[in-house]
């Protein structure tokens, strides 16, 4: 289809990466249209224009900068915190609790959640109570396989922690509802560590039919969860539930990827 | 539920807990801002609190005529930048757009420091053109805009940009080259 075009030179990269600013000239274009390599280098600028835009939505996820302590303790020397709260306060702690996705505004539609039904990758119909009861189900199987790994012994997490959260055997109370809290905030994050870890590690699986199957479920849960937390956005449940689902298929998805022939890559998904 | 407004009014007025509300409901948004920025996770954790101290002192300008939102990804990035500029992490962007500085990394390494995400490879700028990359690419400025906020002109943010991109493009090669060899469509269907 293309021949090289031997009266021009290939263009020049950054040429090419000012395409979207610059028009090219009419030998450029002949040029563009004829050469292959030039061809291939505007589709990759194209790339990686596209991968730009979604970085900025894909780098929200990760543990904190900062912590909410220290950041008062300044505010509060600096003047700006006038009236302090109480942390402990049920109100204030649904009010902290941490959103751990970007629904803002401005990407969450209004309107009702999908009750009716969605569609899934297959293009299958599927009611939205199933895919609650699916949801639901899943999040279970998950917890019964932790548990069961922590029942025989297994090592589950990387020994290293990242906050200064203790540990809390399953028989000692909390002390209080911010405790639990943060206990659970650092299991959610120890359990997104460990999962994609795992998924440049564990190579016990590694059939892509099996990747396939768990990534077609896993986006309707993420739609379940995610048509959920429309209809409550703070809802901390609901985040979590999306976080794990979200995180698995990231895990999932870098799986499969390393299953590949090198020869093959994963265009779309 | 409380809006925007109220939450603000009421920090403004010195209120923790609606502080800490908008600091709940924004910081993973302004924490991935300073990261971009920074570059560093080191610089980033050193600059993220003072950026949100900032944020916090800039409320009273927030007249409501845009989203609280899209004010606040605004002030995240400019307190950022001015931040950054205080650590004199960006001094590079002072240095002429034509000396080929704008780079870190050498062409003769380049092959070993391949990258396989954006933010790997963005890191492998120099702190000028990563921020230009930034601010246009991602952020979705104009080159007036960032000339503005960075102190030089539009046509050296441009140069820059082109600069960034035509690197980025090669750290990333493997995420971005086109095969000819037969692709997987989908994990749907093998």
């Amino acid at each position: 289809m293309f021949k090289r075009n031997e009266a021009m030179p290939h263009l020049d990269p950054e040429r090419l990466a000012a395409l979207d600013h610059d028009a090219l000239s009419p030998e450029e274009l002949a040029h563009l249209t004829a050469c292959a390599h030039c061809a291939r280098e505007q589709i990759a600028f194209a790339r990686l224009a596209a991968c730009a835009l979604s970085h900025r939505e894909t780098t929200e996820d990760r543990a904190g900068l900062t912590e909410w302590g220290a950041l008062s303790a300044q505010l509060r020397a600096d003047g700006l915190i006038t009236r302090s709260s109480d942390v402990d306060d049920a109100t204030a702690l649904v009010d902290a609790s941490p959103v751990v996705i970007p629904l803002t505004r401005e990407t969450t539609p209004r309107g009702p959640a999908p009750r009716i039904a969605a569609r899934n990758t297959n293009g299958v119909r599927v009611s939205w109570r199933g895919l609650m009861r699916l949801a639901a189900a899943v999040a279970l199987m998950t917890t019964g396989v932790a548990v069961g790994r922590a029942s025989t012994g297994s090592n589950m997490l990387p020994s290293r922690t990242t906050s200064g959260v203790q540990p809390v055997s399953s028989d000692q109370a909390f002390g209080s509802v911010a405790e639990a809290s943060s206990v659970l905030e650092r299991a959610q994050r120890d359990y997104q560590r460990a999962s994609l870890w795992l998924s440049s590690h564990d190579t016990t699986v590694n059939a892509q039919a099996v990747y396939r199957a768990r990534l077609s479920a896993l986006e309707q849960m993420m739609t379940a969860s995610r048509a959920g937390l429309y209809e409550a956005p703070q809802d901390p449940l609901l985040n979590q539930y999306y976080l794990a689902a979200y995180t698995a298929r990231e895990a999932t998805l870098r799986q499969l990827g390393a299953s590949l022939p090198v020869d093959r890559v994963m265009e779309s998904f | 539920m409380e809006t925007d407004a109220a939450i603000v009014r009421r920090a403004i007025d010195g209120d923790e807990r609606a502080m800490r509300m908008l600091w709940n409901q924004h910081s993973s948004h302004v924490d991935a801002i300073v990261r971009r920025l920074a570059g560093d996770p080191d610089l980033a954790q050193d600059v993220a609190q003072e950026v949100w101290i900032q944020i916090f002192r800039a409320l009273p300008s927030w007249r409501g005529d845009s989203k609280f939102s899209t004010w606040l990804h605004r002030v995240a990035v400019n307190r950022s930048l001015n931040a950054l500029r205080r650590t004199r992490r960006l001094a590079t962007i002072e240095t002429p757009i034509e000396e080929h500085s704008v780079l870190v990394a050498h062409d003769e390494g380049e092959r070993s420091m391949l990258a396989s995400t954006i933010e790997d490879a963005a890191r492998q700028l120099a702190p000028g053109a990563r921020t230009v990359f930034y601010l246009h690419d991602v952020e979705g400025y104009t080159h007036e805009e960032i000339a503005t906020e960075l102190g030089i002109t539009a046509g050296g943010s441009k140069s820059q940009l082109f600069k960034a991109r035509a690197k980025l493009r090669r750290l990333l090669a493997p995420l971005l080259d086109v095969t000819d060899v037969q692709t997987e469509r989908s994990y749907a269907t093998p």
